[in-house]
């Protein structure tokens, strides 16, 4: 063959490759536009919704389940003590927090057993799904309702999996041991269950708690993060939760929950065997898991999203912590997609297979690949003069402008409806982040989620480190005392 | 606003601030307080609505299903008994949460006229939670009950249906149940429904039931074994202990703890002592249920 043919060739594959980025890019593109113009109307409603059912009048009624709060703990310290503290003061009539502490290497246990007067109790596992040995079981003198579960070490999923086995509750909620709940958060959760008794999960809303005032562990005032870092984590926060999965809801389409906040149906949980310990993405593929289980056994069944009940985290204010938690998430994605990927275009799982999971597999997890090599193959083509620098620029332009218009609506979204930052001032910080973040952090983003793939594909299967610097809290003194 | 609720001022002052057009959104202001106030000062948020409320009557009939849910609302909270019946016919929206509030509002123990009306929808709601449903049957207190026990005979009704009036009526303690209940647990075969007989034996039943219970003390379903051993633990004695030490070792987790906390319940402790220290795979059952 030659020079000249090969180069026709390689030009032809060149201009296929770019057309097939422009192709991802109106698909993903389409998808978010499409999925923000639901969330406006499904918010809309929500909130109408919130003025016809009062959610403390249910309270007031005998019919709320009772639930267990699982709260994985992992070298927790910093923060554990003011995290209980805070499941301590939810609002709701019945439940159980069973903090597990994963063989913390830190004082963890120590800490809990100091704050709340801890004593070995009696509790017998009502599933058998397999963990790391229990070493002991402690309930709190002063809370009874307070249970720590000390096990070796087996990560989250198998702390998570333990907690599941003391769960004695039709419903258990997951969350982080760091994450801080609203004390209504239970509550509104709950609504979901209530509602439609199909219900098998519910997922909540994830907010930065970041320097935000925390008294008794409580977000007393909500503060916009002073980190650079931690401002544009709110910002895609906001896009993931009100914009991406409430839109996800109104089809009635979830296929994620976070694992700092979701409410499951524990019966249903114990039939698909409890979370994934070989996967970083527990929390997704067990949410993906529940879909092709109720899918495949005929059950009628409902995956939610609800966008009021509110967990408070930590974010990483440190680039390496949250590449690396990037770098996490899409090994996760990536697992629980590829370990469920007869799903993928399957007509047997409805929306899901036809709509939720190709949009995750072929759009959110082959997206930085695409996205990396449309870059270079971009430039490629306007050094090879195939493509000219103005159309370039144009279609840079353009997906500029959509990544603005996009974060613009989340922040709308959130204006419209919870308006948790109400200072003009932090709204302000929040358009400007809309537009920086473009420049630099998005491409850096893409690269942490494309070396999540490579360290996929290379084996790893580590969670990496997360430093935890604690709460602003006003009355962290008191810890010990208490 | 406050000087009506703090007495200084009569209702009709507000009329003079609150112009007609304001009307539904002044309600919406209301709401907030009718939902929040008892006693007398509801019924001065109630005065202050009533000029208004005519204009929510549209609203039940247009709109989003969560708007004609507010209108009930507003109606249900601030306008009854007058409008009461504008309440009911919303029992027959399109959307089974309007019904709902319209239920829930309607299901006490003051509106006893249109329970009927609201059981009579009952079908609509079993998306519902059961133990919701429940709960909410039993918030129209005695005066129910009869329609409940009607409902819970009538092998018409969706099993689920009479499974939630059997726990409106345990909730409200409703002794007459109790022979329907000994009837259908030996006749029927839903599981939800025999499990709610099987708690109305449990909280009201007594001794002469107990043939029936231990007959469902040893029936093939884990829930159904679990509740009546459970049961067995409330209502009956000593000669039960060994049915109890039986179930104990069930393959069922559920039904070895009820076993375990009726064995307590009765008095019976020296076998569960016993097992508390021994090698036994149910030792930590039964040191938790003696530490309960």
């Amino acid at each position: 063959m030659s020079w000249a043919a090969v180069s026709a060739w390689a030009g032809a594959a060149l201009d296929a490759f770019n057309i097939g980025v422009i192709v991802y890019f109106i698909l993903l593109n389409g998808t978010y536009l499409l999925m923000t113009a639901l969330a406006f109307r499904a918010l809309r409603r929500y909130a109408l919704r919130m003025t016809a059912v009062d959610p403390d009048e249910l309270m007031t009624t005998a019919g709320m389940p009772p639930v267990t709060l699982i709260a994985p703990a992992y070298n927790e310290e910093p923060t554990c003590v003011e995290s209980a503290r805070s499941l301590l003061t939810l609002k709701y009539p019945s439940y159980d927090i069973v903090v597990v502490n994963d063989g913390s290497s830190d004082g963890t246990l120590a800490r809990l057993t100091k704050a709340f007067e801890l004593e070995p109790a009696a509790r017998a596992p009502v599933s058998s799904i397999e963990t790391q040995p229990v070493r002991g079981v402690y309930r709190s003198r002063v809370h009874p309702n307070l249970w720590v579960i000390d096990k070796e070490n087996g990560g989250k999923a198998d702390a998570l999996n333990t907690g599941i086995n003391y769960c004695r509750s039709p419903l258990f909620c997951a969350m982080d041991a760091d994450s801080l709940l609203e004390p209504e958060a239970l509550t509104r959760i709950v609504r979901a269950f209530l509602e439609d008794a199909s219900t098998v999960a519910a997922g909540g809303m994830i907010r930065i708690v970041n320097d935000c005032r925390v008294r008794s562990g409580r977000v007393e005032e909500v503060r916009m993060p002073k980190s650079f870092l931690a401002r544009i984590q709110v910002l895609e926060y906001l896009r993931s939760f009100l914009g991406g999965r409430m839109g996800w809801d109104a089809i009635d389409a979830t296929l994620i929950i976070s694992g700092a906040f979701g409410m499951f149906s524990r019966n249903h949980v114990v039939a698909v065997g409890g979370y994934r310990h070989d996967t970083v993405g527990e929390d997704m593929e067990l949410v993906v898991r529940l879909h092709r289980h109720c899918r495949e056994q005929g059950e009628p069944y409902r995956v939610a999203f609800v966008p009021d009940p509110v967990a408070w985290t930590e974010c990483p204010e440190d680039l390496a912590v949250l590449g690396r938690q990037r770098d996490r998430w899409q090994r996760g994605l990536l697992e629980s997609m590829w370990g469920n990927r007869v799903m993928i275009l399957n007509p047997k799982y409805g929306r899901i297979g036809m709509f939720a999971a190709p949009y995750f597999f072929f759009l959110e997890v082959l997206g930085p690949i695409i996205e990396g090599l449309g870059y270079f193959t971009f430039l490629l083509s306007i050094a090879l003069g195939r493509a000219s620098g103005a159309y370039v620029a144009a279609f840079l332009a353009v997906a500029f402008a959509l990544g603005i218009s996009l974060s613009f609506a989340a922040v709308g979204l959130e204006e419209l409806s919870f308006r948790r930052y109400p200072r003009y001032r932090d709204l302000l910080t929040l358009l400007v982040i809309a537009i920086v973040e473009n420049v630099g952090y998005r491409q850096l983003s893409m690269w942490w989620r494309l070396r999540g793939m490579v360290s996929k594909f290379r084996g790893a299967q580590s969670w990496g480190a997360m430093e935890r610097k604690g709460f602003a809290s006003s009355d962290d003194e008191g810890d010990e005392a208490t | 606003m406050l000087e009506v609720l703090g007495g200084a001022a009569p209702p009709e002052a507000i009329f003079e601030r609150v112009h007609d057009r304001d009307g539904l959104r002044f309600l919406g202001f209301l709401l907030g307080y009718a939902r929040l106030l008892r006693g007398d000062e509801i019924e001065l948020v109630n005065q202050m609505a009533r000029p208004y409320l005519p204009r929510v009557l549209p609203r039940l009939q247009r709109g989003t299903p969560e708007s004609r849910g507010n209108a009930v609302l507003m109606l249900a909270r601030m306008g009854m008994p007058e409008y009461a019946d504008a309440v009911a016919d919303s029992l027959t929206d399109d959307s089974p949460v309007v019904a709902m509030i319209a239920a829930r509002s309607l299901f006490r123990p003051e509106h006893e006229e249109h329970f009927g009306a609201v059981l009579a929808h009952l079908p609509r709601f079993t998306v519902w939670s059961r133990r919701f449903l429940g709960s909410m049957l039993a918030g129209g207190g005695g005066a129910a009950s009869p329609l409940l026990r009607y409902i819970m005979a009538d092998p018409r009704q969706d099993a689920l249906v009479r499974a939630v009036a059997s726990d409106a009526l345990r909730e409200l303690n409703d002794l007459d149940s109790v022979p329907l209940a000994l009837a259908l647990v030996s006749t029927e075969q839903d599981r939800e429904l025999v499990a709610g007989c099987l708690r109305i034996l449990k909280h009201l039943g007594h001794r002469d039931h107990i043939t029936t219970i231990v007959a469902m003390a040893e029936a093939d379903d884990p829930v159904i074994r679990a509740t009546a051993t459970s049961a067995l633990g409330a209502v009956g004695g000593d000669a039960e202990t060994p049915l109890l030490l039986e179930r104990l070792d069930d393959d069922s987790f559920w039904v070895s703890l009820e076993a375990a906390r009726g064995l307590k319940a009765l008095g019976s402790t020296e076998r569960l002592e016993a097992l508390a220290t021994s090698d036994d795979p149910r030792a930590l059952l039964a040191q938790q249920v003696l530490a309960e």
